[in-house]
């Protein structure tokens, strides 16, 4: 167990490095200037040059990638091009909103899609299981910036019952806090509970056929026993493992949907820094986010041993 | 109390959309302290009265009429939560393989505990735990305070059934369904296990309605006999009576079918060796739960021949190294020491790549005929894929697979059907067509016909006894039922924890067994005639 745990924390090693010499290759590559984009419009070549110059940016990609690598041991993410704040702490300044609603999806979603799954492959081809996944199916192809527009739409301006955009810390009061949150989560948590209440189903379904279902039904216990305690532990591991996977699709997500309801987070930094070709800043996010799906599907596969004592490592 | 437990009278079960009948207008009853056996093949509908019975019909199926009572209590017009309600507390059931049969996540402990605290809601947790461990130690089970906490997948094979009959008996039901219980288990582990069900029925007086296919269980175990053909009972009556003077043609084909203990004598095969293995071993590492790792040695210095013509059984129940013998042989697995020379040359330790040209020699036919054919390739590909692929040209392949069919006495017409549409029987039958098709000198059969019905059983042994006589074929015959090595194998060779612990021609273990062992081994084949071994 033990040395499972450290292989694989090795392992992200690799991972990690790949991931970020990936993105800082590609951020080079797409065009853009930082240097260009800090002096202005009023900026003269030489000016630029001595930005560039300032910033290292005149240097071979391979020097800076090497540079960035040795920063990055010591624990340093560098310092915005822009504001020259440190990225560390300009991510650690914008964390929670995004901690806040990744969490409130996961949770919201796996509330739905676990029950929802579960109820569609008991009641199998009934109106239940047909709404179910014709609706997943519509989940998935709903675009998360189309359906924010659309809550906000509803909710907000129709109904008037919850907050267009913003963020509101929860020290300022539960009620606002999850009056902003409460949109946000809807957006991102549509895709997930599809996803989830898909597998769910498909997996339940196989187990429902299995020996000890009916073992248990000749116990005399109650469908909802046989359903949630017999099946679903059995089926849970595949649940578990799309819920991992789907930590991906949650930090696609909250790139677009913190830039539709403005919330103060790091998907809006994402986005921001972008536009200003940032590069440390977006580095120091695409580390931050790669390591969080790394560690969350390292959790994943450590459930697994809680769902079937059969799995050891 | 009077008037049978169980009295089951014109139950007709059908299929709910083509209405197509599956179980037609059944009689049949069970008594207090009674054992009552449904003997049939497969599709007989014995297995679906008892799920009716159970209130556990699949929803492909609906009852179309007649009446079950238990204690005179009509299951099939009570409500979902009476026959709930019933179910493990009046009746009970246990079914062929308990590994599935038992949930793989849940300890033990867990899952005979559930049936007490929903159906007795007022006990304890101390209380519960008790009876639990009281119900395990009934049955006979190994340190029940250890296995408590175990998972199914820790335990034999054996203990499993037992867990499942303390699970069923938890809560002193009326009535026990045991649907094949023993069907997937070793012939002292069956012994052991219909000899617990029989204790029971005298100890505690319940009614036992017990599913089988197989005759020899049935001498052993029953009082009274059903016999079930095409969903109707054609048969039925005390047991002394039905075995002794069976009325019915398709009755005295079954117990006809039922391989009987004395062996055939057989001349010795003197013909040339075709397969020689000498010291073979073969070591893995697992893990248990009483013990954290350990290598277990499946094979230990393991040395036979096989000569040309001959048919050579290899019994031992399982865990005994038979398969990895078989498997070792075949090389679908590379034992760790010793030497098997094929034709002369040894291939116990060649690579894939040396190997190919000697793999057409050895074919293996599995266990499973469901699941050793792929369901979604025609029978005619899959027959000649083997062949082609030692370089046959296709056109000589598929003249090759009407002769193929012809010689394991199936059809033409079955090239271009697909593995579902055949039988248990006819898809063995298939699958030895496949082994034939690269023309091997060697033919493993590895428990080939362990999951087929006794019947069945009988035609396919007599197939490879006629593929030996006609064709020369040398046979590694490979079963835990000794009983059918009996009619076609020339010699025997026994094996126990990964030794072959005795050898020699079938007539003369069958007649004087020298190890104790292999005189367990024949005592404890349900055969005719021996029911006082048990009462």
């Amino acid at each position: 167990m033990l040395s499972f745990l450290w292989k694989r924390l090795l392992a992200t090693i690799p991972v990690l490095l790949v991931v970020t010499a990936v993105a800082f290759v590609l951020l080079r590559l797409s065009g853009g200037d930082p240097a260009a984009i800090l002096a202005g419009d009023s900026g003269t070549p030489e000016t630029i040059a001595a930005i560039r110059m300032r910033l290292g940016l005149d240097r071979p990609l391979i020097v800076q990638f090497v540079q960035w690598c040795w920063q990055l041991l010591h624990g340093d993410l560098g310092n915005s091009i822009l504001s020259n704040q440190l990225v560390t702490s300009m991510i650690a300044a914008r964390v929670e909103p995004t901690l806040v609603i990744s969490l409130s999806t996961i949770l919201l979603s796996m509330l739905i899609g676990v029950p929802l799954g579960v109820l569609a492959a008991w009641k199998r081809g009934s109106w239940i299981d047909r709404m179910t996944m014709s609706v997943s199916i519509v989940g998935f192809a709903l675009p998360g910036f189309a359906l924010g527009y659309l809550w906000i739409y509803v909710f907000s301006v129709k109904l008037g019952a919850l907050p267009v955009q913003g963020y509101v810390n929860l020290a300022d009061g539960l009620l606002p806090f999850l009056s902003h949150i409460v949109l946000p989560t809807l957006t991102l948590s549509v895709v997930q509970i599809a996803l989830i209440a898909r597998v769910t189903r498909t997996s339940l379904l196989e187990i429902l056929s299995d020996d000890f279902v009916r073992t248990a039904r000749a116990k005399g216990l109650p469908e909802r026993i046989v359903l949630f305690r017999h099946a679903l532990k059995n089926a849970a591991v595949p649940i578990a493992s799309v819920v991992g996977i789907g930590v991906a699709f949650l930090i696609g997500g909250v790139i677009v949907t913190e830039s539709v309801f403005n919330l103060p987070g790091l998907g809006r930094l994402t986005v921001e820094s972008v536009l200003a070709r940032d590069y440390p800043v977006i580095q120091g996010i695409i580390i931050v986010f790669s390591g969080v799906y790394v560690v969350i599907n390292l959790l994943v596969d450590l459930s697994y041993t809680v769902f079937d004592p059969r799995i050891r490592y | 109390m009077t008037g049978p437990l169980l009295e089951i009278t014109g139950l007709s079960v059908r299929l709910r959309e083509t209405r197509k009948p599956v179980v037609k207008c059944v009689d049949l009853s069970v008594g207090r302290g009674e054992i009552v056996c449904v003997v049939g093949e497969s599709g007989s509908g014995k297995s679906v009265t008892a799920f009716t019975t159970m209130g556990l019909l699949p929803d492909a199926l609906e009852v179309a009429g007649g009446s079950v009572l238990l204690n005179g209590e009509d299951l099939l017009s009570s409500s979902a939560a009476r026959i709930r309600a019933l179910r493990g507390r009046r009746m009970a059931m246990i079914f062929q393989e308990p590994m599935t049969a038992l949930n793989p996540v849940l300890t033990v402990g867990r899952q005979i505990g559930e049936v007490l605290e929903w159906h007795e809601p007022q006990l304890t947790k101390q209380q519960v735990a008790g009876r639990v461990l009281e119900s395990l130690r009934e049955m006979n089970l190994p340190s029940p305070a250890l296995l408590v906490d175990a998972y199914p997948h820790q335990m034999s094979g054996g203990q499993r059934q037992r867990v499942m009959i303390a699970m069923a008996l938890v809560l002193q039901p009326d009535l026990l369904i045991a649907d094949e219980p023993t069907t997937a288990l070793d012939v002292t582990t069956q012994k052991q296990i219909l000899v617990l069900i029989k204790s029971l029925v005298k100890v505690r007086n319940i009614g036992v309605l017990l599913i089988t296919h197989d005759f020899g269980v049935v001498s052993e175990m029953a009082d009274r006999v059903v016999v079930m053909q095409s969903g109707a009972v054609v048969e039925s009556g005390p047991v002394a009576e039905v075995l002794s003077a069976p009325r019915h043609a398709y009755t005295r084909k079954l117990i006809d079918s039922v391989p009987r203990g004395g062996a055939v004598i057989r001349a010795p095969v003197e013909s040339e060796i075709v397969l020689e293995v000498i010291g073979l071993g073969m070591t893995y590492a697992e893990s248990g739960i009483f013990s954290k790792r350990r290598s277990t040695n499946a094979l230990v210095d393991v040395s036979m021949e096989l000569r040309r013509g001959e048919i050579l059984g290899v019994v031992g129940e399982s865990g005994s190294g038979k398969s990895t013998l078989a498997r070792s042989i075949a090389r679908l697995l590379k034992p760790t020491a010793g030497s098997i020379n094929l034709h002369g040359v040894n291939i116990a330790q060649m690579g894939a790549g040396a190997l190919r040209p000697h793999r057409r020699h050895v074919q293996v036919v599995f266990q499973d005929p469901f699941r050793s054919l792929n369901p979604r390739m025609k029978v005619g590909r899959a027959l000649i894929e083997g062949a082609v692929n030692f370089g046959v040209s296709p056109d000589d392949a598929a003249k090759r697979v009407a002769e193929l069919l012809a010689v394991v006495g199936m059809d033409e017409s079955a090239i271009d059907r697909y593995p579902h549409e055949f039988s248990g029987g006819q898809r063995q039958r298939l699958c030895i067509a496949r082994a034939l098709a690269s023309r091997p000198d060697i033919l493993v059969a590895d428990e080939a016909v362990s999951a087929l019905d006794v019947s069945v059983q009988s035609q396919v042994v007599t197939l490879l006894g006629r593929l030996r006589d006609q064709l020369g074929l040398s046979i590694i015959f490979i079963t835990h039922d000794l009983r059918l090595t009996s009619q076609i194998c020339d010699r025997l060779l026994v094996m126990k924890s990964g030794e072959v612990i005795e050898q020699g021609p079938t007539a003369e273990i069958f007649g004087q067994p020298r190890q104790e062992y292999t005189k367990m081994l024949l005592a404890s084949s349900p055969q005719f005639l021996n029911r006082s071994a048990i009462s």
